[in-house]
């Protein structure tokens, strides 16, 4: 009998602790659609530089700051680093929505549209009208941003990351060793043939090395043109005396194609250049073991002048402009972003239970004391107000634990990142502490790239299914046959083959598309 | 409780037929209303088992569970392979579509490329991975000395227990045009090439590395097998005078065959199926051609371009397949010798 009892009450003491662990569960999904607290849940990305000093973005001074501020207690949920895009598509299809999720929604399958009748983010126009002041004052003065951030339709669909100068537009383009050049007496190359001599001459003096590399070679000719503008063609889709066209159908893309062919034929381009990823990229570019890249501004060119200086090695490198075929000529083609991209870009999702807090919080970083929160951190740690212009201290450029610019920035602010406000030309000022970054930009940014650039067109549901398709296939052909004509696998007499093939998966339809998306765009 | 419900009635029928005296169905009715009784002993042993070993069964609790939660309820979602999935309908909201998900794989420029990668891996990894760890095993027990055999024995399943992701890492490395590989291939007077940008290279670099890293792990079960033969065995083996190489064929090797081909059969039901993670992390786009294999193709379609019925038609498509070479496996081997899973 004691024994039965005492089973019993094992039994019961057990089933209360398991339905105490579930109820402790639903516990915390409610809390974090709880209003009580003025609590939000937003869901987005954290940076790496930002992961090596916290695990959540709700650690972080700007964020406390903030709370401060807004009186709105934030929960982040954090994707796994690389992971992004994996995981939101597996955010998305359980249905589990947090309040705000921060993405690229004009990437999204079906575009911001699709996402909205999917039921997965709302139509903000009613809460930009009437609770977001100061995003809702900003579009009405600037009306082409107010173009940018909605749909066909006219529907509003998120709080946007935008560029506030043309000066942040483009950051990324060639690189090459100055003290090799001087070496050679070379000048600085601007033409294919200049650029053959040089690493021609790289090869002669040091066998060893690769004159020319990569880390996803596809990837950075698609976002540069680099090389291939210089045959007056971009990649992928861009727009051609009015008309939407497709690089790899245009004759010059045979002609980069053929000359890439012809320079890793000759040992100049790096045998390993379509696997390297970034941490082979960089330190075949510390060891001096190749001379020219295709490079980001800060995250390249300034980390490796920075890593030369601290090591006091002999390692100099300087931007070239994009390269032509004729000297004087000004580059077609290069790196160009536009001020909105629909990268960090916050939407509010159906599951969100107070809009309008939600609302309220995003707008925050389009006001004025927002948009110094978030481009330069916190007024008198990261920043000091020097007769109107906001200066970093040493806590940002010199930091003395021995954090580079960019880690210590992305400490403390949001410019090197991105989020619901409006960038600073004045964060890139002081960012670029090279003289040489200055220069590269400067360089880098002469181009006709504006003339070509597409519009952040949106498109109908049909049309992003039918795209999405045609170019999965395309895109991953395409990446392919480029690696396997440079490499000599696939001979390039068989371009013509390539092109035939892109016509079979219907290459018409995709462009015919994307031109009816600009056309509505420029209507809008 | 309702299979005596079920008897009562049944006797009650039987009486009444023995009344109205037809009995043209009477041998069925027999027959059934044995099996009736058969079955109710069978369910009143089950019941009795219960009652004894009720700890027991609950301890296989979790197990079942597992299986129902992880493995059988997710089968439900499998239904999105004949719809047009959006998240924002769910799953049963969502258009019913047919088949449409799996023409368009059949017809699609990558499903050649993508079955003809999956099952050459596949066949490699049969002929080359399976049978390593076995003749492994094998020479390993001929070893004499213990502490040789210990340290061996160490050494090879160490690679089992790193990360995927690191020896991915390593195995780029040693192929890279600068290192060790080509610093041998050099040695002998080749030249220098980046190894993986080579697409008659991938599946081999694939397969061996993959024997590599699990050859001793897997040789553990055959170890265990071996250790389980009679050694009066050998000791009549000896005494007829059979040497070490007639030991092994005769007493060692039919030892462990049980224990071979149940593992084979098990192997077969995975046939088709090649993990996409090392796949993934050791592709570029160069070898596509020779490395694209049907999981890798899920894995980029469904959760890389958000075409989540396509890829879960592909992954069905693939389970379909293993379903049938595991019970075409079973069948074989029972007819050739008796051993089988079921």
């Amino acid at each position: 009998m004691k024994g039965k009892i005492r089973r019993r009450i094992i039994t019961i003491v057990c089933i209360t602790l398991i339905s105490a662990l579930f109820v402790s569960c639903n516990n915390e999904r409610n809390g974090s659609n709880g209003d009580p607290n003025k609590e939000l849940s937003v869901w987005c990305t954290l940076y790496a530089d930002i992961a090596l000093m916290y695990f959540n973005y709700a650690e972080m001074p700007l964020y406390k700051e903030l709370e401060k501020k807004t009186g709105i207690k934030i929960k982040f949920q954090h994707p796994a680093a690389g992971q992004q895009s994996e995981q939101f598509n597996l955010l998305v299809a359980s249905g589990d929505l947090p309040d705000i999720i921060a993405n690229d929604w004009l990437g999204y399958p079906g575009g911001p549209e699709r996402a909205m009748t999917d039921k997965v983010i709302i139509p903000l126009n009613d809460l930009i009208e009437n609770h977001a002041p100061n995003l809702k004052k900003f579009i009405s003065e600037n009306k082409e941003y107010d173009k940018m951030i909605k749909t066909d339709s006219g529907n509003y669909y998120v709080f946007p990351f935008i560029r506030g100068d043309e000066f942040l537009y483009t950051y990324r383009g060639i690189i090459i060793r100055k003290d090799w050049l001087d070496e050679e007496g070379l000048d600085i190359p601007s033409t294919i043939s200049e650029w053959h001599n040089a690493l021609t001459a790289f090869k002669k003096a040091r066998p060893d090395i690769s004159p020319l590399t990569f880390s996803s070679f596809a990837g950075a000719v698609a976002a540069t043109s680099a090389f291939l503008g210089a045959f007056g063609t971009g990649d992928g889709f861009y727009i051609q005396d009015g008309k939407v066209v497709y690089g790899a159908l245009e004759p010059g893309y045979e002609k980069f194609v053929r000359l890439m062919r012809t320079w890793y034929e000759e040992g100049l381009i790096d045998k390993d250049f379509a696997t390297n990823d970034s941490n082979a990229l960089n330190s075949k570019m510390l060891s001096s073991r190749a001379g020219s890249t295709i490079a980001q501004a800060g995250s390249g060119l300034g980390r490796y002048l920075d890593y030369a200086k601290q090591e006091n090695i002999s390692l100099d490198f300087v931007g070239c402009p994009y390269p032509v075929l004729t000297k004087g000529q000004k580059p077609e083609f290069g790196h160009r972003m536009s001020s909105y991209e629909g990268i960090g870009s916050y939407a509010i999702t159906v599951k969100c239970a107070d809009k309008e807090l939600a609302a309220k919080w995003c707008d925050y970083g389009y006001g004025a004391e927002g948009h110094m929160l978030y481009n330069f951190g916190i007024e008198g740690v990261s920043y000091n107000l020097e007769d109107g212009y906001p200066r970093y201290t040493d806590l940002i450029l010199k930091n003395p634990e021995g954090l580079s610019v960019s880690q210590a920035l992305n400490g403390y602010a949001r410019s090197l990142s991105n989020g619901p406000f409006v960038q600073d030309k004045r964060y890139f000022e002081q960012y670029m502490a090279h003289e040489q970054q200055k220069e590269a930009i400067n360089r880098w940014s002469n181009t006709n790239a504006a003339a070509h650039a597409l519009p952040p067109v949106t498109y109908t549901e049909e049309e992003s299914l039918k795209f999405s398709k045609i170019m999965n296939d395309i895109n991953t052909f395409k990446d392919e046959m480029l690696i396997k004509f440079v490499i000599g696998m696939e001979p390039i007499s068989n371009y013509s083959n390539f092109v035939k093939q892109l016509h079979i998966f219907n290459i018409e339809e995709a462009i015919s598309v994307v031109q009816g998306a600009v056309d509505r765009y420029d209507k809008r | 409780m309702w299979c005596k419900v079920l008897l009562i009635d049944m006797i009650k029928d039987k009486r009444s037929q023995n009344r109205s005296k037809v009995n043209q169905n009477s041998d069925t009715y027999e027959k059934a209303f044995e099996a009736a009784i058969k079955f109710s002993r069978v369910v009143q042993n089950i019941k009795a088992d219960f009652k004894k070993n009720k700890l027991i069964y609950s301890m296989a609790l979790p197990v079942l569970c597992y299986y129902i939660i992880f493995h059988y309820a997710p089968l439900y979602g499998a239904i999105i392979a004949f719809k047009e999935y959006t998240p924002g309908r769910g799953i049963w909201d969502s258009p019913w579509v047919g088949f449409r998900q799996f023409t368009a794989f059949f017809n699609s420029y990558y499903f050649a490329r993508v079955m003809k990668n999956t099952f050459l891996i596949s066949v490699y990894e049969l002929c080359f991975g399976f049978p390593a760890p076995i003749i492994f095993a094998l020479m390993l027990n001929e070893v004499k000395n213990k502490y040789f055999k210990g340290t061996v024995q160490t050494i090879v399943y160490l690679p089992h227990f790193i990360s995927l992701v690191v020896v991915c890492g390593l195995i780029k490395a040693f192929t890279d045009s600068n290192g060790i590989i080509n610093d041998i291939i050099v040695l002998f007077g080749g030249t220098e090439s980046s190894l993986l940008l080579n697409p008659a290279l991938f599946k081999p670099i694939y397969v061996l590395s993959g024997v590599w890293q699990e050859i001793g792990w897997g040789a553990i079960i055959y170890l265990a097998a071996l250790s389980a033969i009679d050694p009066q065995l050998y000791e009549a083996a000896k005494l007829d005078g059979a040497g070490r190489f007639k030991q092994v064929v005769h007493v060692t090797i039919p030892g462990i065959a049980p224990t071979v081909v149940i593992l084979l059969i098990m192997r077969m039901g995975r046939m088709l199926n090649v993990g996409f993670e090392k796949i993934i992390l050791l592709y570029n786009p160069a070898i596509y051609e020779t490395s694209e294999v049907i999981s890798s193709y899920v894995y980029k379609v469904g959760l890389q371009q958000f075409n989540w019925s396509f890829s879960t038609a592909v992954g069905l498509f693939n389970s379909v397949i293993n379903f049938m070479l595991l019970i075409l496996s079973n069948k074989i081997s029972r007819l050739l010798n008796d051993v089988s899973l079921w």
